[in-house]
């Protein structure tokens, strides 16, 4: 049974029909060119696969005879029922159309290697029979036009026609029903792979005959190196902001989204990962050997913690901030003391033990009512625990109105941080100008007390310590200071270093480019270029015929000054013409190359690395050979871009606090409304920039629901949120009172939009308002998709399907 | 002394020669709330604490309608207003009922806990605890009839925070790496969601087997999956659905293994599995009083339901008599409460 036999009886066997017509045996020959085509995936697989088979080669590549496995399949026998046959049954066929004459090899070896080729090749026919849905349409659509023609000139009575055509409508109607049933079971058996890939994590090794293939986007976050100060050294890239952060005297909030790297740049400056990145060239160096005016502290606080230290009935407002802040004296000191004694045991700091027993002394007056500690461990295992255990203590006691008086060593942070950073210079560096860098990370966890005392702290500048803080945008609850009407002020006080990146700028695209180059070279790639292995799509998306008409139609649909189409109007509308062709043919817009992950990125690090990660994954779940042949296949990278932004769309609900279900639902029903925008405006139809005009009145009380939504959403980089006009105050840091709202990138391609941000659409606070209260949700949403969106009146609504399934 | 879990009918009075001091439960959407007092018949106790949780809720009201006759004859009924993202102050005023109730000796308690949230539950038994309250209570347990995905509240969406629960913390030190176990449960998304926000060094996932019915087994995996396959298989675990003193005994003998060492760890367990898991992961933290934090990640938004989950088996699934030290609060070695 030939090819197009077998996928007809898989066909009719899933979905009980007995035997396909045979108009659906000529769509599948003529139109698909269902032969064409599978050799055509197989050919394209087996170059990818060259490089498992050359060391089996003496002299030459092996090659594949294409007409030879055309003639095969056209021809030949296949014995077929379900989907899992088409591999073993193409083997032989396969098998007889590569030659390798001077090939040394057993057939053992050579068939994963021929499976992994049919695999890839089944699998891209599947999801070529999956889009022939749309390409029926547009066949029958001629097809039915061509067959009314002829009758109206055979016959000029309405009756005869209609009586002519009827059977033949008959039959083009149950065509098309064939058709789209095959489609969507092919669709299902495509999916069955791709879903079986995302219902797991990526594994970090992929083994490819006998070899191991390493993911080398496995290590996204900070939290991953786990204390491993040596790699963070060698993996950390230098991103052009580096020198400021640095400063030795500059105060600095690194502000950025979730995944844009704050983690991983206070974890570069410790003291651990300067002298690991020292000693990659010095073996024993320590820091007295190396130039670094800094010492740096890193303290990851915990989110979800502090908010059991808020004042309550039974705990004063006093009580709670000076309990809060020595809270934080507690692990800020807890990651000091580690951080010595880490480098005491790497030798890397020189002290006698009459040098150590006179620290730990010094140390231990910071702590005056918990029992005396002579060393350092004790300051670490006893004393701590005893202060931190006196707070959580007294709170639990008065959570049960127990009766109770707190017993530690409280003090304001100020004070304590003051005599840490004097203790440090004293003991450690007294004749050398090296600071106490404290690097605290996850600021937006603290109580608004705990960050005004750290504010207060900047505002002193005090001599001997620095502070480098790791904030998320809009995670400052505050600018003041414990001086009424002093807040913090920059440049003054401190610096603010932000990093979300520009995607256009090439500063970000080599830092990106930088950090792939490491990584791939430690795990073990010999071309470290991710270029190399981001190709862009080889062919175009859409035909150049369908491409010129579109853009007629586009020229055509709006008012131009222009009296013909020129080269500016073509290059401005292409990308929008391309998804309104791919639109009307049920097909989506590919995503490969470097650049296109880099816009999808969004000017997050953690994105560009969560793309290349399940590019990585799939290309190497395909079996390919990643180290021999740096290049994954534009459609593995399309597939990827849409796994990643898928998963990143749904975890908003579970990952942004309080309003994720909200914002969810909010950036969905935009981006829908954009969606239609973008496939049928007239003139400014890629438009993912929200101009809202009167951002600033988010903050009056009515809004405060609002605000929290936003705010969130600009925490977690759902938006991107571009401040326009004046220069906004510091103590409204985060609702600047004119912005542009730019939908994260990322999201873009489960969305349906274009991650280009070309033009502006008006919204003001109200239209947000009320896409985010359920009652007034699906009336803004419609006086929106028709403003915005430019909904004609016959085109089917986001909430046309919703209603239909309240019914 | 029974051997506990047992399957039970109805409840049964603390001491068989009289009626027991309180009973507390909590009125629920889920017919779960029902299946107990439907059957106990000559239950008696003198005061019934039913809390109630708020928001308008139609089927919770329909349970509530036909709970309150039942309750009333088993003794006096008080209704307890609470809220779920804050039962604390819910928690105070039980206790200072229960200590009014018997001045002078500590009472005797029977706890039907299927229906309280998580973090309400725990905040009863540690506020008794607190108080001296809990040497003598029985715990029940009445398991969902029906496969579901949300065990313990109406159907759920996002979490509204993911946080140490007030009371039960513990050891938080920045230099320590952070170890997770978690309990799953059938809400993967849920577990998913505070794993990702708690970015731990190192993850142990604990599967509840035997589940509560042989057709669940797998069921924790499969809305688990995307979770599990983050974690090594060797740092999977079981423990039995049922049995708490299963999960005690299995935190023991993940604190005592090297791999796991509290020397290099910061200890934060989520209990998002059975509520007798999650009675077990009290049992332990109460034996080590400010070693471990107990996270939660409460759900954002409650919704009524359209069908409600049927009461399945009960059990009698502790007897704190039994437990150690009970004689009040205990501490940790280190604890600074002797000081206060």
């Amino acid at each position: 049974m030939p090819i197009i036999e077998s996928i007809l009886t898989i066909w009719g066997v899933a979905v009980g029909t007995a035997s396909a017509g045979n108009e659906l045996r000529l769509f599948l020959k003529d139109e698909v060119k269902l032969d064409a085509k599978l050799t055509e995936l197989v050919s394209t697989a087996f170059q990818q696969h060259i490089p498992r088979l050359r060391h089996l080669c003496l002299d030459h590549d092996p090659s594949f005879d294409a007409a030879e496995f055309r003639r095969l399949i056209s021809t030949g026998n296949l014995n077929i029922q379900r989907p899992s046959d088409l591999p073993e049954q193409l083997l032989p066929m396969l098998k007889a159309c590569i030659s390798a004459p001077t090939a040394l090899y057993a057939d053992t070896e050579l068939k994963p290697v021929y499976l992994s080729v049919l695999n890839s090749a089944i699998r891209g026919l599947w999801k070529v029979l999956a889009g022939t849905g749309a390409l029926a349409n547009e066949i029958l659509l001629n097809q039915g036009s061509a067959l009314l023609d002829l009758s109206l000139q055979q016959s000029s009575s309405l009756t005869t026609i209609t009586r002519q055509t009827a059977p033949i409508t008959q039959v083009l109607a149950d065509i098309q029903n064939d058709i789209k049933s095959l489609a969507e079971f092919s669709q299902s058996v495509w999916e069955k792979v791709y879903d079986k890939l995302l219902d797991t994590a990526p594994p970090p090794v992929h083994t490819i005959d006998q070899r191991k293939y390493q993911n080398p986007f496995l290590l996204a976050r900070a939290e991953d190196f786990n204390h491993n100060y040596e790699k963070l050294a060698k993996l950390f890239q230098n991103l052009p902001e580096w020198d400021a952060i640095q400063s030795r005297t500059e105060n600095v909030f690194i502000e950025g989204g979730r995944g844009t790297g704050k983690s991983m740049i206070l974890r570069r400056l410790t003291a651990q990962a300067t002298i690991a990145a020292h000693r990659i060239s010095n073996s024993t160096c320590g820091f007295d050997d190396i130039p670094t005016d800094y010492f740096g502290v890193y303290i990851k606080l915990t989110r979800g913690y502090y908010d059991q230290f808020q004042a309550s009935d039974g705990i004063e407002l006093q009580t709670a901030s000076l309990l809060a802040q020595h809270e934080l004296n507690i692990e800020i000191f807890d990651a000091f003391i580690d951080t010595v004694r880490w480098l005491l045991a790497q030798q890397a700091l020189p002290a006698s033990a009459g040098q150590l027993d006179s620290l730990a002394r010094d140390l231990s007056s910071l702590f005056d009512q918990a029992p005396a500690a002579q060393n350092l461990d004790e300051l670490y295992n006893t004393t701590l625990r005893f202060e931190q255990d006196q707070i959580l203590t007294y709170y639990r006691m008065k959570a049960f109105e127990q009766d109770v008086r707190y017993q530690g060593s409280a003090r304001p942070t100020v004070a304590f941080i003051r005599r840490l950073s004097q203790i440090f210079r004293s003991r450690f560096f007294p004749r050398r100008e090296v600071r106490l860098f404290l690097l605290i990370d996850e600021f937006e966890s603290l109580l608004r007390e705990q960050q005004v005392a750290l504010n207060t702290t900047m505002k002193m500048r005090l001599p001997d310590v620095t502070l480098k803080i790791g904030v998320r945008r809009s995670g400052r609850k505050t600018s003041d200071t414990f001086t009424v009407e002093d807040p913090i002020q920059t440049p003054r006080d401190y610096t603010a270093v932000p990093l979300d990146y520009d995607i256009s700028s090439s500063d970000y695209g080599n830092l990106l480019a930088g950090i792939a180059d490491k990584r791939l070279r430690h795990s073990g790639y010999q071309t470290s270029d991710i270029r190399s292995y981001l190709v862009n799509q080889q062919y175009p998306e859409v035909t150049g015929s369908d491409l010129e008409s579109e853009l007629d139609a586009i020229w055509r649909s709006g008012r131009r000054n222009e009296k013909e189409m020129n080269t500016e109007f073509r290059e401005k509308y292409r990308v929008t013409a391309v998804y309104r062709i791919l639109n009307r043919k049920g097909k989506r817009k590919s995503f490969a190359g470097f650049d296109q992950y880099v816009t999808l990125s969004s000017g997050i690090i953690s994105n560009f690395i969560e793309l290349c990660k399940y590019a990585f994954y799939f290309a190497l779940s395909d079996e390919l050979p990643l180290y021999e042949q740096p290049s994954i296949p534009p459609f593995l990278q399309t597939d990827s871009a849409y796994a990643v932004s898928q998963r990143l769309l749904e975890s908003i609900d579970g990952n942004v606090p309080v309003v994720g279900s909200t914002i969810s639902v909010m950036v969905t029903d935009i981006g829908a409304i954009l969606r239609a925008r973008l496939l049928s405006h007239t003139s400014e139809p890629e438009a993912n920039r929200l101009a809202v005009t009167d951002y600033g009145t988010i903050s009056a009380p009515d809004n405060r629901f609002i605000a929290l939504v936003m705010d969130s959403a600009i925490v977690w980089s759902v938006f991107h949120l571009e401040p326009t006009g004046e220069a906004f105050l510091p103590k409204n840091a985060a609702r600047p009172p004119h912005a542009e709202l730019i939908i994260n990138r990322v999201y873009c391609p489960a969305l349906g939009i274009s991650p280009r941000a070309r033009w502006r659409v008006r919204l003001n606070v109200a239209d947000l308002r009320n896409l985010a209260d359920p009652q007034q949700r699906l009336a803004a949403y419609r006086r929106l998709e028709k403003s915005i969106g430019t909904l004609k009146e016959d085109h089917p609504s986001l909430f046309d399907t919703v209603e239909h399934s309240d019914d | 002394m029974i051997e506990i879990p047992v399957e039970v009918s109805a409840f049964q009075a603390v001491d068989p020669e009289s009626a027991d001091d309180a009973l507390i439960l909590a009125a629920s959407w889920e017919d779960r709330c029902l299946g107990l007092p439907r059957r106990s018949f000559s239950y008696r106790c003198k005061t019934v604490y039913m809390t109630v949780y708020e928001g308008q809720n139609d089927l919770r009201e329909k349970n509530i309608r036909e709970l309150e006759p039942l309750l009333r004859g088993f003794g006096k009924l008080e209704r307890m207003p609470a809220m779920r993202q804050d039962p604390l102050g819910s928690v105070r005023s039980l206790i200072e009922r229960l200590q009014a109730l018997t001045p002078n000796r500590e009472p005797k308690i029977s706890i039907e806990i299927s229906t309280f949230t998580r973090k309400h539950l725990l905040l009863i038994l540690n506020g008794l605890d607190h108080a001296g309250l809990l040497g003598n209570c029985r715990l029940y347990y009445t398991e969902p009839l029906d496969y579901q995905t949300h065990e313990d509240e109406a159907a759920a969406t996002g979490i509204s925070a993911v946080e140490t629960i007030q009371t039960l913390s513990g050891s938080n030190r920045p230099s320590k790496n952070s170890l997770l176990i978690m309990f799953l449960g059938f809400e993967g998304r849920r577990a998913l969601a505070l794993w990702e926000h708690l970015e731990p060094h190192l993850t142990i996932a604990v599967i509840p087997d035997p589940p509560y019915h042989l057709d669940w087994i797998g069921r924790t995996e499969l809305q688990n999956r995307y979770l599990l396959s983050c974690i090594p298989p060797a740092n999977v675990y079981h423990s039995d659905a049922l049995r708490p003193t299963d999960s005690e005994e299995l935190l023991e003998r993940l604190i005592a293994d090297p791999q796991f060492s509290p020397e290099v760890f910061d200890y934060w367990i989520a209990p998002l599995g059975t509520r007798p898991q999650m009675i077990g992961t009290y049992k332990f933290w109460r034996e080590r009083v400010g070693f471990a934090n107990i996270v939660y990640a409460s759900p954002v938004r409650y919704r009524p339901e359209y069908r409600t989950i049927a009461a399945g088996r009960s059990w009698l699934i502790e007897n704190t008599a039994s437990w150690h030290n009970n004689a009040g609060r205990r501490h940790h070695p280190s604890s600074g409460e002797n000081a206060l």
